[in-house]
């Protein structure tokens, strides 16, 4: 394989009567390779994290180029600020309908197929054409493939917009506050079901609100970014200090930090990145909170993988029992 | 991190199924989700599936950049 290990989540438990009454969360997850384009212009800084990040790389590219801009006190034009919204609407529908076709029957695959290809290329170019409606037609069959979702629960911890200034903060001052993010007195969760006020955690949230958030973002595409105002609930940018910035962007992931210092010449002086598994999986986060008094159904080590699962798609994870499992 | 890593693909299989050299190994990996692939081209791949297709160009240039930032050089097909 790659010499670039993307890193596990190691996830260990304890089974007693049928329920998980102890676990704990161990990552070995690299940084992200945004440090490493130090010294190149930001263009081509932008260019690099967007081609090597495999999922999200639109998102990578927009939270760096807007980090960049207000580092250098440069404002985005409306123009390349609407396409960067088409961009990235387009790239959460991607991301959302290939996590739901696992759940698709063999004969809908051509017409996903069609749909994913007019989404990535809407992705990439920020243009939209007439084959988007390819995507209405791959929606209308999702939700025969949903299971039924439970009634509302209270809203979970979720980490918005709100928290910009305490992460960026404590990110500027500490740069392995990437690896293990936390805010006192609070165990933040980000991603689609959180978005949409539930927790990962609920059998069935994370994929329900995957299609209402990629019908949302088909929206966008077929009525033009212009009409929708609210960039600040996708993106937010602002300048820490001289030749300092970072942008909050809410990748189909969950929230993804990018704080950069840009030199005086426009090339990239270092790029610190939190990505939302950090805050997902963090030993005392809110899969390790799920965790606590879990009961699995079936297979203990395949229900745990598969709550896991919930909240990040990307990330492997290894699920290691302490002791017997009676599952 | 999800890392891009350029896929050549080697070989088509049935059922949506094909070969890929992956930096340097070979394994099989479902084309279900991209439309014509083509032995020879270069594919994005992700929990076994492949994610989009990349044209050469495209996949020398993210296979330079992974090995700048790795410092040794990735070996994959006839991108190198």
């Amino acid at each position: 394989m790659s010499g670039f290990d993307p890193g596990r989540i190691t996830v260990r438990f304890s089974l007693t009567d049928g329920v998980v009454t102890e676990a704990s969360i161990g990552s070995a997850r690299p940084l992200s390779l945004a440090s490493r384009f130090a010294g190149r212009p930001i263009e081509q800084a932008v260019e690099a994290v967007g081609l090597v990040n495999a999922v999200c790389g639109v998102s990578h590219a927009a939270a760096l180029t807007f980090a960049a801009a207000a580092a250098g006190n440069r404002t985005i034009g409306r123009e390349e600020a609407e396409r960067w919204r088409i961009r990235l609407a387009a790239e959460r529908i991607a991301e959302h309908l290939r996590e739901l076709v696992r759940l698709a029957p063999v004969a809908a695959f051509p017409i996903v197929r069609d749909a994913l290809d007019a989404a990535r290329k809407a992705a990439r170019t920020g243009i939209v054409g007439d084959d988007i409606r390819t995507i209405g037609t791959a929606f209308g069959l999702v939700p025969d493939w949903l299971p039924a979702l439970p009634g509302h629960p209270s809203p979970p911890d979720a980490l918005t917009v709100d928290d910009d200034a305490a992460v960026v903060a404590a990110l500027e001052s500490d740069a392995d506050f990437a690896s293990r993010p936390f805010l006192p007195g609070r165990h933040p969760e980000t991603g689609p079901a959180v978005r949409l006020g539930w927790s990962a955690s609920v059998a069935g949230a994370t994929d329900a609100a995957r299609l209402v958030e990629a019908e949302e973002a088909l929206g966008i595409l077929l009525n033009g970014a212009g009409n929708d105002r609210d960039f600040t609930a996708w993106l937010a940018a602002s300048r820490t200090q001289t030749n300092t910035g970072y942008a909050s962007v809410e990748s189909p992931r969950g929230r993804l930090y990018y704080f950069a210092v840009v030199q005086g010449d426009g090339r990239l002086r270092d790029a610190r990145v939190v990505a939302p598994t950090e805050w997902n999986f963090h030993p005392d986060g809110p899969f390790a909170r799920a965790l606590a008094g879990f009961r699995p159904d079936g297979d203990t080590v395949t229900a745990i993988a598969r709550l896991a699962a919930q909240f990040s798609p990307c990330v492997a994870v290894d699920v290691v029992p302490k002791g017997p499992a009676d599952a | 991190m999800c890392l891009a890593v350029p896929a050549l693909v080697t070989e088509l299989l049935p059922d949506n199924m094909a070969k890929i050299s992956l930096d340097g190994v070979s394994m099989t990996i479902s084309v279900a989700l991209v439309k014509n692939v083509a032995v020879g081209d270069y594919v994005i791949v992700h929990v076994g599936y492949a994610l989009s297709k990349v044209d050469p160009d495209e996949a020398r240039r993210t296979l330079d950049l992974l090995d700048e930032a790795r410092g040794v050089p990735l070996a994959v097909g006839a991108a190198r």
